[in-house]
Parts: structure tokens; C-alpha cells; sequence
């Protein structure tokens, strides 16, 4: 089978995408996993918890309960002090990064 | 959570049952969070949800496979099994009450068996052990008072052996749908 390379890039990036969404604004499960998907990052809301836990585990998200604006009780994920400046640091490196692959693979169309 | 639909509590069981040989606590951040979606929406609402969702199976599959390789290779122990159902059938005559509280903490702690089955093992055993303990206070001092000591000491034994077996057939097939 060949490799997906889609989803090869996407699981690179996938949670640095997860922490941009909630630097906006912190959500809830559904409501990350419903952007995420429309956009292709992630196949469904089975792929979201996973890279929730662990950037959880790492200190980067934290939890709490909310009531959102529909009036029900939810479970908000916001980004912590070091999972804003660990998405500083992902920016800061990515614009350079891409164009330096630009730059190897070639931009012109083979 | 008392105001879903049917359709929403099937698919919640469905999630649930295929989240299995997932961590019990990313099984129940997955659960939670579409419980918390589909909660309090009317059947039309709800089924549109869950079309939006998909296939438990698949949401299931495409979480085990964001876990990372160690934890979700790593095969429960079957030490714990024996141990823990060890404890429910016996460990309330080795060591009263106590020894079978033991298993019971032991079946709750599992990460194998989903939150529907260990409900199901911990309120049957409850239930044979009012059961027994009713017996023996009922029946005693009765002619026939000796009936009461029977029961109080093998219902516990019957019912507790009969989930032993349930439990170790949930066990298995979690085990073997891992590998």
C-alpha cells in the first residue's frame, strides 16, 4: 500500500491546528472536532480525543466545565500559558520550514 | 443525560462498546463528549448528529490508532483477570466481606471492561449479597434456620461465579479484538 502522504502531514501538524483553534477561543470537543473535519485535518471525532489527551498530558490544554451559549453544560478545552507559547514557537518555525521544502521539492509543477 | 432519545442511547452504547479496548478514561472522554452533543436534542436533531458522527466502529478505530504504539499494543494482564475474579467468587470466605469488596475495587479499576459491564457485575453481586444477608437474618432463629446459613452461603458463591464467567468472556474478546 502506498502511503497516505495527506495523513502523513496532517499528524505532523494536526495538534498544533487543535492549539490555534483554541488560542481564538476556548471550545468544546464537538465543536473542535466538526471544524477539524470540514477542514480534512482529521478523519472524525475519534482522531481529536487522542491528540486532546495528549496535549493534555503535556500541560499544553486544560479543561473545564462551561455553559455554552445553547444553555447546556459542556467541557471547554483552553490553551495553558506553555501551550501558548509552544504555538508561538510552532509558528515562528513553520513559515521558515515550508519554504524551505518549497525550495527542495520544487515549485514548479512535474 | 435522562432526556435522550433512544436512538441517542443505542449509539452511546454502540461508541462505548467499540471504544472497549480503548483507555477506559479516552473511552470516556469520547463518550462524554458526544453524550454532551446529542443531549437534550429531539429524535430528528439527534439523528442528524449522529449521521454527521458515522460508524461508532470507525470512530473507534481511528482512536486506537492516534494512541500511542506502547499503550495500545500492551496486552492487559491476565494475572489481573484471574486475581480479580479469584477475589469476587472466594475472597469474601477468605476474608469476609472484605476479599470480596476487594474484587469488586478490582473490576471498577479495570480498563478493560466498559463502564455497562462493570455495572452490571457489581449490582448483581450486590444485589446476591443483600440477598444472602437477608436470608440469614430472615431465617434465623426459625426450625428451619439452617436453610438461611445455606443461602446466605452459596448465593454470593452461584451469582458470583456466573459473572466470573461473564466477565472473563468480555475480557477475551476485548483482548483478542486488541491484538
Amino acid at each position: 500500500m502506498a502511503t497516505d502522504i495527506g495523513a502523513q502531514l496532517r499528524k505532523g501538524v494536526v495538534e498544533f491546528c487543535i492549539l490555534g483553534l483554541l488560542h481564538r477561543e476556548p471550545t468544546y470537543g464537538w465543536k473542535l472536532s466538526e471544524e477539524l473535519v470540514e477542514r480534512g485535518m482529521i478523519a472524525s471525532i475519534g482522531t481529536l480525543y487522542p491528540v486532546l489527551g495528549r496535549l493534555r498530558a503535556q500541560g499544553l490544554v486544560v479543561l473545564s466545565d462551561q455553559v455554552s451559549d445553547s444553555g447546556r453544560p459542556r467541557k471547554y478545552y483552553s490553551l495553558t500559558a506553555a501551550g501558548v507559547s509552544q504555538l508561538r514557537e510552532f509558528q515562528a518555525q513553520w513559515q521558515p520550514f515550508t519554504s524551505t521544502v518549497s525550495d527542495l521539492v520544487g515549485r514548479e509543477k512535474i | 443525560m435522562n432526556t435522550s432519545s433512544p436512538v441517542v442511547t443505542t449509539y452511546l452504547n454502540r461508541l462505548e462498546s467499540a471504544l472497549a479496548p480503548a483507555p477506559a478514561e479516552l473511552r470516556a472522554e469520547i463518550v462524554s463528549g458526544v453524550r454532551e452533543e446529542l443531549d437534550g436534542l429531539d429524535a430528528h436533531a439527534a439523528a442528524a448528529r449522529i449521521a454527521e458522527l458515522g460508524d461508532p466502529a470507525l470512530i473507534a478505530a481511528e482512536a486506537i490508532a492516534g494512541l500511542p504504539a506502547p499503550a495500545a499494543a500492551a496486552t492487559p494482564s491476565s494475572v489481573y483477570l484471574g486475581f480479580t475474579l479469584a477475589l469476587l467468587v472466594v475472597g469474601g470466605y477468605l476474608l469476609p466481606f472484605v476479599g470480596w469488596l476487594a474484587g469488586l475495587a478490582l473490576i471498577i479499576g479495570s480498563s478493560v471492561w466498559t463502564r455497562r459491564v462493570k455495572k452490571i457485575a457489581v449490582s448483581l453481586s450486590a444485589g446476591a449479597a443483600v440477598v444472602a444477608l437477608a436470608a440469614l437474618l430472615i431465617l434465623r432463629g426459625q426450625s428451619y434456620g439452617g436453610v438461611g446459613l445455606v443461602l446466605f452461603l452459596f448465593v454470593p458463591f452461584v451469582v458470583n461465579l456466573g459473572l466470573a464467567y461473564f466477565l472473563a468472556s468480555r475480557w477475551t474478546s476485548v483482548v483478542r479484538g486488541n491484538s
